[in-house]
């Protein structure tokens, strides 16, 4: 999940000018650069595409911050801040227990 | 201290966070640099005035001007046109001496020219008349660019000399300049706006014809 949202945030705002093959052109690239697997970098590179594409332009302003303070700074804090969402659909354990001990 | 975020709450944030970039980036982006689409015509010199004739052709014209974090398209160093032409005319157009490469190839963008110099001038004459499609009652460009272009390669697109003239926020005339024929290409183009909603809106409200003047493709 993390391999495709963070790149995603990133090209949000290049699709403007793109077709989807080029994004996820562009997206496989990125993520090689990341030393990310040739065969695993090119499965997900239109799933990155795409949710690019989904994502408003101004997304890419959230790495772009940190990329001013040096580079590949912003990539690692917004995966840092992504690590730290829960998922969607995601139980934490404590309140599972809770609800089993209700019950 | 950073306690673990929920999804909603990643989403809320992400919300606001979009509207304050959208909001921001509208009163930061050059107007200008958007995607354009309009009819060709031929115009010719006749009896001292020019003279357009249709032809069946449109073009799609891209100006981009490169930034940090829109408008970054790999080949561009600073600022540049993507042009494509399409429709029947287009044969017309090859013998009037354009880029075969302009004219409807493979690519999906057509061709792209690289400024090497553009020339701004303020309150500039229309190229081509008052005769045009979307222009209302403007007498004058609010800024016109005589520009050259980059021809590095032997593949590289030969662009000739292009001049574009910035008629309202919605409306931009370009004019292909130095063909194998005498006369040039020209065509009124209208606003087909790859930018969103938002970003336009605040664009077109905050533009002010009289107090900031296009800096796109100015690079001297």
């Amino acid at each position: 999940m993390l391999c495709v949202v963070t790149p995603a945030f990133v090209l949000a705002s290049a699709t403007e000018l793109q077709t989807l093959p080029e994004t996820a052109a562009q997206a496989l690239g990125f993520l090689q650069g990341w030393y990310l697997p040739h065969f695993l970098a090119s499965i997900i590179a239109y799933p990155v595409a795409v949710l690019a594409t989904i994502l408003p332009g101004s997304s890419t302003l959230l790495p772009f911050l940190g990329e001013m303070i040096g580079e590949n700074v912003g990539v690692i804090l917004l995966a840092a801040a992504l690590l730290n969402v829960e998922p969607p659909f995601y139980k934490r354990q404590d309140d599972i227990e809770i609800a089993n001990a209700a019950a | 201290m950073l306690r673990r975020k929920t999804f909603a709450q990643a989403c809320a944030f992400l919300a606001v966070f979009w509207l304050v970039g959208e909001v921001f980036f509208g009163f930061v982006r050059s107007p200008f640099a958007d995607t354009f689409t309009g009819n060709v015509y031929v115009a010719a010199q006749k009896n001292g005035f020019v003279q357009l004739e249709p032809l069946n052709a449109q073009v799609r014209v891209e100006i981009i001007d490169k930034g940090f974090v829109y408008d970054r398209v790999d080949e561009v160093s600073k600022s540049g046109l993507r042009i494509k032409f399409t429709g029947e005319g287009i044969e017309t157009l090859k013998r009037y001496g354009v880029d075969p490469k302009l004219l409807g190839g493979e690519d999906p963008h057509g061709g792209l020219c690289e400024v090497r110099t553009s020339d701004t001038r303020n309150h500039a004459n229309l190229f081509a008349g008052m005769k045009t499609e979307y222009s209302e009652q403007e007498m004058r460009y609010i800024t016109a660019h005589d520009m050259t272009f980059y021809k590095v390669a032997s593949d590289d697109v030969d662009c000739k000399t292009i001049h574009v003239g910035t008629v309202r926020f919605d409306n931009v005339q370009i004019a292909f300049d130095g063909l194998s024929s005498p006369g040039f290409v020209f065509a009124d183009l209208k606003r087909d706006s790859h930018i969103g909603f938002l970003q336009r809106m605040i664009m077109k409200l905050r533009f002010n014809a009289e107090k900031d003047w296009p800096k796109f493709l100015a690079i001297n």
